[in-house]
């Protein structure tokens, strides 16, 4: 890839290009470079060496400005004004806009006040047992195979038996709704360029969700569709089409995110078995080690749109331009956390951006937290020995949340269900 | 020793709480009571703990004047 210091956006008058301008990186796109492709955390801290921000032409009608710094990163977080969520997409628009992802505030809090209570602290640690239940469940159907691979047969059941549960979704459909998700989330522009598989999985999503919604209007439950049906926006009823949407988002959310995370964590762990015996002998030391992983493993790529011409981070932004925020960059950013291509549990501070910042700081963080913490202490209880049966088949992904796409392990078959 | 929460950058991420309970108590969906109030130096510690734990930055601790 190019690194075109002359193309950055000269000032009126400046006939010399400035040599500390932001750097173009032509069409640079992160879901296909080949850098990231090949190690994203270390890709983004590469990219972060080099510059403070870059500038991508890959939209065409709007420059992408790529933010890696932490503090960059979550000033433009918090600074809603500036930055508007109305898009998340760094190419084109959401099919329909996203609820309460894609609104601003004032309006957005009017539908986040839906989603802040069903998930709150409190009520998720009430779910504690049953959370707790299904993930021993999971592992025990594959402690006696002695080998598994890691990201479909649990990472990706795990959050997702515990979402469906939450949101009153069949559980029995649950491997239709993750093959769903998948198509949504990681068929790129190069794949699936008219949008149509995309739009078509999001469709049965919807549908999915629709039917649930139904068959809750006949027979209640406690769950967050139906919060969703008895809840009231300006005094009135959600329309369909606003629980759906809303439906859809959570479902996107809770599914694939702490999968990634959770797959991640374990590859590393399967190479680590120092870290390993002390997390299964000290499990007072799982929650430290949760934030670290978050912080390790940072997944997320949000974006936002520029609202006015302004100078940020040292980008000469217009409006109508787009910025991505590579949480990734963020949190392994030296001015923020020393060492930070060290792994450390008992990192202190650690306020990495796992979750985001500011008005849209991820919901589910409390949920995301428990689940990462119960699978920890689980899994080791049942099987504390494990390694990487084969790397060779492993690839990286990289767009709106990044992960690994199998993580295969075995472990002695000597542990009984 | 002074102790500021401010609820208008909050954003609920409750990691003060998960630092340091005693002092810092959430509502509801898990945001933290705003408080403003004098604390034991011998709270300083865990306070200024739990501010570097607040991704937002709302949580400020001072020396009184």
């Amino acid at each position: 890839m190019t690194v075109n210091h002359r193309a950055a956006r000269q000032e009126v008058g400046d006939q010399v290009a400035n040599p500390d301008a932001v750097p173009l990186r032509a069409r640079f796109d992160h879901a296909t470079d080949p850098q990231l492709l090949a190690g994203s955390f270390d890709g983004w801290t590469a990219l972060r060496g080099e510059s403070r921000a870059f500038r991508s032409d890959l939209a065409g009608t709007y420059d992408l400005w790529y933010l890696l710094g932490y503090d960059d990163i979550r000033t433009a977080l918090q600074d809603y004004e500036l930055f508007s969520s109305r898009s998340v997409q760094y190419l084109g628009d959401s099919p329909s806009r996203m609820l309460p992802e894609e609104l601003d505030p004032p309006e957005h809090a009017k539908y986040r006040r839906l989603l802040n209570e069903p998930l709150a602290p409190n009520a998720v640690r009430v779910r504690e047992p049953q959370i707790r239940a299904h993930c021993v469940s999971l592992i025990k159907d594959i402690a006696a195979r002695g080998e598994c691979d890691f990201l479909a047969d649990f990472a990706q059941k795990f959050p997702t038996v515990v979402f469906m549960d939450l949101m009153g979704l069949p559980v029995e459909k649950t491997r239709e709704f993750i093959d769903r998700a998948q198509v949504v989330l990681h068929e790129t522009g190069e794949s699936d360029p008219d949008f149509a598989r995309r739009g078509a999985a999001a469709m049965q999503i919807i549908g999915d969700i629709a039917a649930a919604a139904e068959a809750h209007k006949a027979e209640p439950r406690d769950d967050i569709i139906n919060r969703l049906l008895t809840s009231a926006i300006d005094d009135r009823p959600l329309s369909d089409e606003e629980l759906y949407q809303l439906g859809f988002l959570l479902y996107l959310a809770g599914l694939d995110t702490v999968a990634n995370v959770l797959t991640y964590s374990f590859g590393y762990l399967a190479t680590h078995p120092d870290l390993r015996a002390t997390l299964t002998n000290s499990p007072e030391l799982i929650p430290g080690a949760v934030e670290e992983f978050l912080r390790f493993f940072s997944i997320a790529t949000t974006v936002r749109v520029v609202t006015r011409d302004a100078e940020f981070a040292g980008c000469p932004m217009k409006a109508g331009d787009r910025i991505v925020l590579p949480t990734a960059s963020a949190a392994r950013d030296e001015t923020q956390f020393t060492e930070s291509g060290v792994f450390r549990p008992d990192r202190m501070p650690n306020r990495h951006l796992a979750f985001g910042a500011g008005p849209h700081r991820c919901p589910g963080s409390h949920l995301a937290r428990l689940e990462l913490r119960i699978a920890l202490e689980e899994w080791h209880r049942i099987i504390p020995d494990y390694e990487i049966t084969d790397d060779a088949g492993i690839r990286e992904h990289v767009g709106p949340v990044a992960g690994l796409t199998a993580l295969p392990l075995r472990w002695p078959p000597a542990h009984p269900a | 020793m002074r102790v500021y929460v401010d609820e208008h950058v909050c954003a609920g991420h409750a990691r003060c709480n998960a630092v340091a309970g005693e002092l810092f108590e959430l509502d509801d969906i898990g945001f933290a009571l705003p408080i403003d109030r004098e604390i034991a130096p011998a709270k300083a510690g865990a306070a200024q703990m739990a501010a570097n734990a607040c991704p937002e930055g709302a949580i400020t601790v001072e020396e009184n004047l």
